[in-house]
């Protein structure tokens, strides 16, 4: 059975696209199959850590949500990041287009088409699991991201800001059943009680903290440039993601 | 490896020099009484003199930028001070004054450089006095570069230790340099502490009455149940 697993943050720079990266890496490290996908059509993203850029992007999210193509046409199998010998990695990237972005937020789209996108990309490509990378705040495409998940995961930083935001979040994603959801805390500093913020958190939100990632300069230093947890295996931010991952697989 | 001044031992060789009967610089020396309190010299006085203490003490000190006192050293029996003046005629960089009955020798710089040509030995021994104050300088420096390196890197404890093992060196006006050194570790130490402190207690808040509000605006939108709806209606048909 395939899996969806969207993630979310309230506010956006919280790390979302590079920890889904890193998880979906992970997942297919494991000889999984995985698909990603961008539905942050605003400001797309995540193909940036697959080493993707404009010329490489030929049909895209944009293509198929306009009827111009299928999802799986507009899916890149972008498995060689992980080595050979393993699973596979599938990433549907949003247009980077200014043109399209633009006309997305102008005339809008099929939201449900997303919905059908999902559907079909789990079935045509076997996928074991499809990771959507989401706009941030609670506009309709990423509600109904959230409505279709089976696991939700929910990025937040030790913010004021993000505290409040993530709390309606959560409090709108138990409204949407979905059956699984974890919170992950990134950019921590390091001279936090980590116990301490997860018990806080824990009990604030009646929900699991799957790991808090630390604020790493080494993180800041790769600009997203490729999949940190593949290159550094050993560093706490590495560590951290594994957690994550432990945690989805132990969910279903 | 650390020089320690043992002034004491030049004291003696001078002393020696001058009372011996034989050379010409037998009486050249002059004793100074001082009763407590008496000031002998004040910083900015043109300084034609070298002094070994007899008896008594003598406090070196200079006056702070708030005008208070600020003590640099106290001497004791057999210690010098003032070799400095036998060379040039620089102002006195700090003050002296008797703490109790003090006796002293004398030596001015116009005797003494009259006194080398006929004495070789008193040159040397000025010189290795000179040349070892240098040397306990050079040397103290260097420690305090490597100090200074220490707390850059956070090794607190380390440079404490340091300092510590020079907080009774025989010269004082070290000893409060190792002092200040100690202080201002202590300071940024207990700096650090609090900035952790702060940083540690976050506390995570939430405004209930805003969270309950801003979910409602988004769960009563008509586009929002009918969402929910199908999403029931999607999982119960995935669950069969
Ligand atoms: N733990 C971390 N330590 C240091 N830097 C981090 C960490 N996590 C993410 N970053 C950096 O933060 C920036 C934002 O990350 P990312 O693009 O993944 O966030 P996002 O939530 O997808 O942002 P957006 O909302 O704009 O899509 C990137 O430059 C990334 O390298
Ligand atoms: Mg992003």
């Amino acid at each position: 059975m395939s899996r969806i697993i969207s993630i979310h943050s309230f506010r956006g720079g919280t790390g979302k696209s590079n920890i889904t990266a890193n998880v979906a890496a992970q997942f297919a490290f494991k000889g999984k199959r995985v698909g990603v996908i961008d539905t942050d059509i605003q400001s797309p993203g995540i193909h940036v850590l697959f080493g993707m850029d404009e010329e490489q992007i030929d049909k895209s999210l944009n293509d198929y949500l306009w009827g111009r193509c299928s999802i799986e046409e507009a899916a890149y199998d972008v498995s060689d990041r992980i080595g050979s010998g393993s699973g596979s990695i599938h990433l549907i990237p949003s247009s980077i287009r200014v043109g399209e972005i633009a006309r997305v937020l102008r005339e809008g789209y099929d939201v449900g088409l997303l919905n059908e996108g999902f559907r079909a990309l789990t079935h045509k490509l076997k996928l074991d699991y499809l990771f959507i990378d989401t706009h941030p705040g609670l506009n309709e495409e990423t509600l109904l991201s959230v409505a279709v998940s089976d696991s939700l995961i929910i990025i937040l930083r030790p913010d004021q800001q993000d505290f409040q935001g993530t709390a309606v979040t959560v409090d709108v994603a138990r409204k949407l059943d979905v059956p699984h959801l974890l919170l992950v805390v990134n950019m921590a500093l390091s001279s936090y009680d980590f116990d301490d913020l997860q018990q806080q958190i824990e009990t604030i939100y009646s929900a699991q903290v799957a790991t808090i990632l630390p604020l790493s300069e080494d993180v800041a230093r790769l600009q997203s440039a490729d999949i940190f947890s593949l290159r550094y295996p050993d560093h706490p931010f590495s560590q951290a993601i594994r957690e994550i991952v432990a945690h989805v697989e132990a969910s279903g | 490896m650390y020089y320690q001044i043992v002034m004491t031992d030049q004291a003696a060789l001078i002393q020696d020099l001058f009372s011996e009967e034989t050379t010409s610089l037998q009486g050249v020396m002059e004793t100074v009484r001082l009763t407590d309190g008496e000031l002998l010299f004040s910083r900015g006085d043109s300084g034609d003199a070298f002094y070994i203490i007899e008896t008594g003490h003598i406090r070196i000190f200079t006056l702070a930028e708030e005008g208070q006192e600020l003590t640099l050293n106290t001497l004791g029996p057999g210690e010098v001070f003032g070799e400095m003046a036998l060379v040039d005629d620089q102002p006195r960089s700090a003050s002296a004054v008797a703490v109790g009955f003090a006796t002293l020798r004398r030596l001015r710089r116009e005797d003494f450089l009259a006194g080398i040509r006929s004495s070789p030995a008193l040159a040397l021994v000025i010189i290795q006095l000179l040349n070892e104050r240098a040397r306990y300088l050079i040397d103290y420096i260097e420690r305090l570069g490597h100090w200074t390196k220490l707390v850059a890197e956070g090794q607190y404890d380390q440079v404490m230790g340091c300092v510590q093992a020079n907080a009774d060196v025989e010269d004082r006006v070290l000893a409060s340099v190792a002092d200040a050194m100690r202080r201002m570790v202590q300071a940024v130490q207990e700096r650090e502490e609090r900035l952790r402190e702060e940083v540690a207690q976050l506390r995570v808040q939430v405004d209930e009455t805003k969270r309950k509000r801003q979910v409602a605006e988004i769960t009563e939108t008509a586009y929002f149940q009918e969402l929910a709806q199908q999403a029931r209606c999607l999982r119960e048909q995935a669950g069969k």
